[in-house]
């Protein structure tokens, strides 16, 4: 009769610690998503492409925002502090990043395991400042020492941080690598037709000049053809001084330069003086998915950057070459 | 017939004669031919050592695979021998052991390359300024329980801050921060390591830091939001603020609201003089910290820190012992809205400071008499607003009793301007009027000091904490 009594209350007993640990621990009891939280949209879409069903992704930044300059929230720490998979840009982008890492206590995420991913290995980098004989040093403004890292705004980069992002979650999940495998081929040949389509676009005005707000285009532009033959900041993020705007209004009126493009974290009052004293027109396009509101995913970005260029080359009176 | 016979002489000396023309060009011809079949035997020469070489080389290499097709199953064997060795070993988290390097036994600081040095930064802090009226550099103050107006007319390079940080191996980071001021001696500020992944989620840390009682006081000096620490904070936590060696363990506490709370316990030894072994100071932190919305936030932080102050005054005095409780409330909303952060934001910070000291005198036999509690206020806010993207304005109010005095208090009231030239070079004007109310030593003017502050950086510099 005891030992019934006794059978019965473990019973019972055990029950209520599996049920107070699940309720405590919804997210490790029945986890069968890899959660993953990447530091920027353009790399949530991304991950999203190649995980299917298989991931839950959240980003740390807003598409609108500057991506240079993140407050380490703790609220962030909570949420790595879950998950399986962290994906960055790299490239010296994110240096908040390292704070949210440590706070975050989890050891899945740190940087050397497997879910640590860096989204740049490999990809086509401009502007490398570690060039042979080449200086470089703050008077240059907020460079990046190992390249731009706006570097996903050139489609073929984005099958590379593809290839990262692949191989990271196949680590973290290989019962699932045949179906990543295959998510990120359908990405590929997405890209591919894709790209045919955006070059033969922009194919006309190949070689158009425009003046940027920030240096946030070398690969676009590369990829493109389009000139970024000025900025309205002095120096990267380098707030723009009286004498710089007269004289790149001397140099946009002299080439006959029709187009400022900036992005959406930038003030318009400087843009719109140019605008006004040069008749270029000001033309705000997103750097990053959900820039603006639009641009739902990575093939929206370019979608919505190659449209509105066309679209104000035309205006402006460029003609297709 | 006379041109018969030139005929055939010129017939007959062209065949005396086309031999040796031909002769003479077989001559170059077989030169030639030797040359070319020396160089032809000197490429095979050439060819036939190096052919003997790659041999050699694969010989070497087929020697080394058969050794390393041996090895394998050793390194195999060692493979699970670290991994038995892991499993047995519950101190560090099995995931964060799971794909990295064992530890190195000992100290191994050699052979480090360039691209794993720590981060080095130098943090220059230089004020002008100038005060009035003339009493606020009377000496005659001394004594009296008001600091001395640390910024009587003058022009300095009040601090100079030297930081090293680095990984230090998988499972641990340092940190230190030596300042030099006014062209002194170096003095250790911080120097501490810390273990990010112990088990059940703990980090700890051990060293000399920057203790966690409130916000502002986890702040080195030059990269506070105002020129100097608030009255309160250099009144019960001291002048440049509490840095102590001890040690410090912290928590996420789990909820199901996902809330980032962390509860730090920290166990300190006072550095001042006079304190000994025992006077032990006991420190907990809770920090909260709610997103309101992608702007905005609130921080909701409550300190506590108990200590034994016996000896901190006369190490005669053993026949009772007197103890110093202080309490503290941090309170900090932030408005930064994503899409305008370079141009638009908004802090205001409290902190509410409480202290309860015990006091008395001894006899001439050492026993207590006249014991009695000081128990003493203080709090200092401040609002400070992003004008542009470089210019951000603010004002600060301090109020502040005095822990080892019931009857005096004083206040101070600063606004400031900030201005940032670039991320590395920071210019800043603030004014400031304090006035004392004293029933000791009565003060008739308040103090007023004007001063510019330029704060530049080099190197790299890790994040401050939110």
């Amino acid at each position: 009769m005891l030992k019934k009594k006794i059978s019965r209350s473990a019973t019972i007993i055990s029950c209520y610690v599996f049920l107070f640990l699940a309720i405590l621990n919804p997210g490790n009891a029945f986890a069968n998503k890899i959660k993953v939280i990447t530091t920027s949209t353009d790399l949530r879409s991304i991950t999203e492409f190649i995980g299917g069903g298989k991931v839950e992704v959240e980003s740390i930044t807003q598409g609108y925002a500057n991506p240079h300059q993140v407050d380490p929230k703790p609220s962030f720490m909570v949420r790595l502090s879950k998950a399986d998979v962290f994906i960055r840009i790299g490239l010296d982008l994110e240096p908040w990043a390292l704070l949210l890492i440590d706070g975050a206590r989890n050891p899945r995420i740190r940087f050397g395991e497997p879910g640590h991913i860096i989204a740049s290995v490999g990809v086509d980098l401009q502007d490398q400042g570690l060039q042979a004989g080449t200086m470089i040093d703050r008077s240059l403004g907020d460079i990046h020492i190992y390249g731009n890292p706006h570097y996903w705004l050139d489609p073929l980069n984005g099958k590379i941080i593809a290839q990262n992002i692949l191989e990271g979650l196949k680590m973290i999940s290989p019962e699932n690598a045949e179906y990543f495998n295959e998510n990120k081929r359908l990405f590929d040949r997405e890209i591919d037709t894709r790209l045919s389509r955006w070059q033969e676009k922009m194919k006309p005005y190949s070689g158009t000049n425009v003046v940027a707000y920030h240096k946030s285009w070398p690969n676009f532009s590369k990829r493109f053809g389009i000139n970024v033959v000025d900025y309205v900041e002095l120096k990267p993020g380098i707030v723009p001084s009286p004498a710089h705007i007269a004289a790149l209004i001397k140099k946009i009126n002299a080439e006959g330069i029709k187009v400022i493009i900036k992005e959406p974290c930038y003030e318009n009052k400087i843009p719109n003086f140019i605008s006004l004293k040069t008749g270029a027109s000001v033309l705000t396009l997103p750097v990053s998915v959900e820039g603006v509101k639009e641009v739902k995913d990575y093939f929206d970005l370019f979608d919505y950057i190659i449209d509105n260029l066309i679209s104000t080359f035309t205006k402006q009176g460029i003609n297709p070459k | 017939m006379r041109k018969v016979f030139i005929y055939l002489y010129f017939i007959t000396s062209f065949f005396i004669f086309m031999p040796e023309i031909v002769l003479a060009n077989q001559d170059t011809l077989s030169q030639e031919v030797k040359e070319l079949k020396s160089l032809i035997m000197e490429m095979k020469n050439d060819y036939e050592t190096r052919i003997n070489d790659m041999q050699m080389k694969i010989v070497k290499l087929e020697e080394q695979k058969s050794v390393e097709a041996d090895e394998t199953p050793l390194e195999k064997e060692l493979e699970l021998l670290f991994k038995d060795k892991e499993d047995q070993v519950d101190i560090i988290d099995q995931q964060a052991v799971s794909s990295v390097p064992a530890a190195p036994e000992g100290f191994t600081g050699v052979g480090t390359f360039q691209n794993l040095m720590m981060d080095i930064s130098v943090i220059g802090d230089s004020i002008a300024n100038v005060t009035w009226p003339e009493k606020s550099i009377d000496t005659g103050r001394a004594g009296s329980p008001f600091a001395e107006n640390e910024f009587a007319d003058r022009i300095s390079l009040r601090e100079v801050e030297l930081g090293l940080q680095g990984v230090l191996d998988p499972y641990a980071r340092t940190d230190f921060f030596i300042t030099f001021e006014d062209g002194g001696a170096p003095t250790i500020e911080e120097g501490y390591i810390t273990w990010l992944y112990l088990p059940f989620g703990l980090q700890a840390k051990t060293g000399i830091f920057r203790t966690n009682f409130g916000k502002m006081n986890r702040t080195h000096r030059p990269e506070i939001d105002q020129m100097d620490y608030p009255r309160p904070i250099k009144n019960f936590l001291g002048e440049e603020g509490q840095s102590e060696p001890g040690i410090s363990i912290s928590k996420l506490l789990p909820n199901p609201w996902d809330i980032y709370s962390e509860l730090t316990g920290e166990m300190l030894t006072p550095s001042e003089d006079g304190a000994k072994g025992r006077d032990q100071v006991y420190l907990a932190h809770l920090k909260n910290f709610f997103a309101l919305t992608l702007s905005s936030s609130i921080e909701l932080g409550f300190s506590f820190q108990t200590r034994d102050i016996s000896d901190t005054d006369n190490t005669t005095l053993t026949k009772r012992n007197f103890r110093q409780t202080m309490e503290g409330v941090d309170l900090t909303f932030r408005w930064d809205p994503p899409g305008q952060k370079l141009y638009k934001s908004f802090i205001w910070q409290t902190e509410f400071f409480a202290s309860q000291r015990e006091a008395g005198s001894f006899d001439d036999d050492g026993i207590t008499e006249d014991v009695k509690d000081i128990n003493s206020l203080g709090f200092y806010t401040f609002g400070e607003y992003q004008l542009t993207r470089r210019l951000f304005a603010g004002l600060r109010f301090d109020y502040s009793q005095f822990p080892t005095n019931d009857k005096d208090s004083e206040w101070s009231i600063s606004p400031y301007l900030t201005f940032w030239q670039s991320e590395f070079t920071r210019l800043r004007l603030e004014y400031s009027h304090k006035e004392r109310n004293s029933v000791t030593m009565p003060v008739e003017e308040g103090d007023n000091a004007l001063t510019l502050q330029a704060t530049f950086t080099i190197g790299s510099h890790r994040p401050h904490p939110f």
